[in-house]
């Protein structure tokens, strides 16, 4: 069957999506729906949700795998970049057939043969500022998925703009973390320290552990799930990776009043 | 020579001088690194690490900022 790639113009949730839950979907989302806190009802409102995606690298593809498998209605998926053969042990969408084409595309061609009742858009391209604040707006929830400082912080600034809950990660070498920001609790990406050009260096120069983005993607999928699930706005938590101990720990994230993003804004 | 404390840094058991703070710890042990803190399960910011100074048992996470993905 062909991929037909939906552009992001004539944007509805289809009426099948609507109540009650067609038999080929039920069958489909079957073992989600056995869980004890799952219903068709909670299925059906995950259908309706948009995400967007930025970045379908090692972070974005299993993250999105999971949730267009879990039946979140609509994905946005939003990348620029090319596939590269080095992006492969990774980047799980990807086979060597894709290497050359547009990754936001080829993840919406795979997802959507993994998931043919979620709808999937590709925009493949860098987007400017103005973009990415528009299509933010769009999103019930936003996953940075990007592999660079300006893209991370830019979602930043204008997820506290909008006042919008989000979700990210960040990898290189063995060093890892995934975090949500709600900015009515305080605490932003700036207060965790991103606001310096970063002495480390990215995966270009100091590789990356292959299956701790992976972790993080699927941390970040789960995380996902329960926020549009149940929309209740947590405190602000960064979960760091350790290597050593191979084990997440979980922190939360002070506000720092002197912020020059958030530190006006606070207010639990 | 000055009193020392037991405090946990990336799960390591460890002794500091006491009355060493998170700047100062942060010096001693990830100079030059661009890292991010975190003191009893709270990432504290920057700003503040000056401030607080360590106590006996604390458990503290350093660990590197990066931007990969």
């Amino acid at each position: 069957m062909p991929i037909k790639l939906i552009t992001s113009a004539n944007h509805s949730i289809p009426a099948s999506l609507q109540s009650p839950l067609p038999d080929q979907q039920f069958l489909y989302y079957s073992r989600q729906l056995l869980l004890p806190d799952w219903s068709e009802q909670r299925q059906l409102q995950l259908l309706q949700k948009k995400l967007l995606i930025i970045g379908l690298g090692g972070l974005g593809c299993p993250a999105a795998t999971y949730l267009a498998g879990a039946g979140v209605g609509w994905l946005l998926l939003a990348d620029g970049d090319k596939v590269e053969l080095s992006n492969l042990p990774r980047q799980t969408l990807f086979r060597t057939s894709d290497i050359g084409l547009n990754k936001a595309e080829a993840a919406a061609a795979t997802l959507q043969q993994l998931n043919p009742f979620v709808r999937i858009d590709a925009l493949p391209q860098m987007l400017d500022e103005a973009e990415l604040s528009r299509r933010i707006a769009w999103a019930d929830l936003v996953l940075d998925c990007s592999d660079n400082l300006a893209t991370k912080l830019a979602i930043n600034r204008i997820c506290q703009q909008q006042q919008r809950c989000w979700l990210g990660a960040s990898a290189s070498g063995y060093q890892g973390y995934s975090w949500l920001i709600n900015p009515t609790s305080g605490g932003c990406l700036h207060c965790l320290g991103h606001q310096q050009p970063l002495l480390t260096g990215g995966c270009l120069q100091q590789g990356v552990y292959t299956p701790l983005v992976g972790q993080l993607g699927l941390q970040l999928a789960s995380m996902a799930l329960q926020q549009l699930a149940n929309g209740r706005r947590r405190r602000s938590f960064v979960q760091i990776y350790q290597h050593h101990h191979q084990q997440f720990s979980q922190c939360q994230l002070l506000a720092d009043p002197q912020c020059e993003c958030c530190g006006v804004t606070a207010d639990v | 020579m000055s009193e020392m404390i037991d405090i946990y840094l990336n799960g390591d058991r460890l002794q500091v001088a006491a009355g060493m703070d998170l700047q100062q710890l942060q010096q001693q042990f990830a100079d030059g690194q661009h890292v991010a803190i975190a003191l009893n399960t709270e990432i504290m910011p920057r700003r503040l690490w000056a401030d607080r100074s360590l106590q006996a048992r604390d458990q503290v996470l350093m660990f590197n900022l990066v931007a990969g993905g």
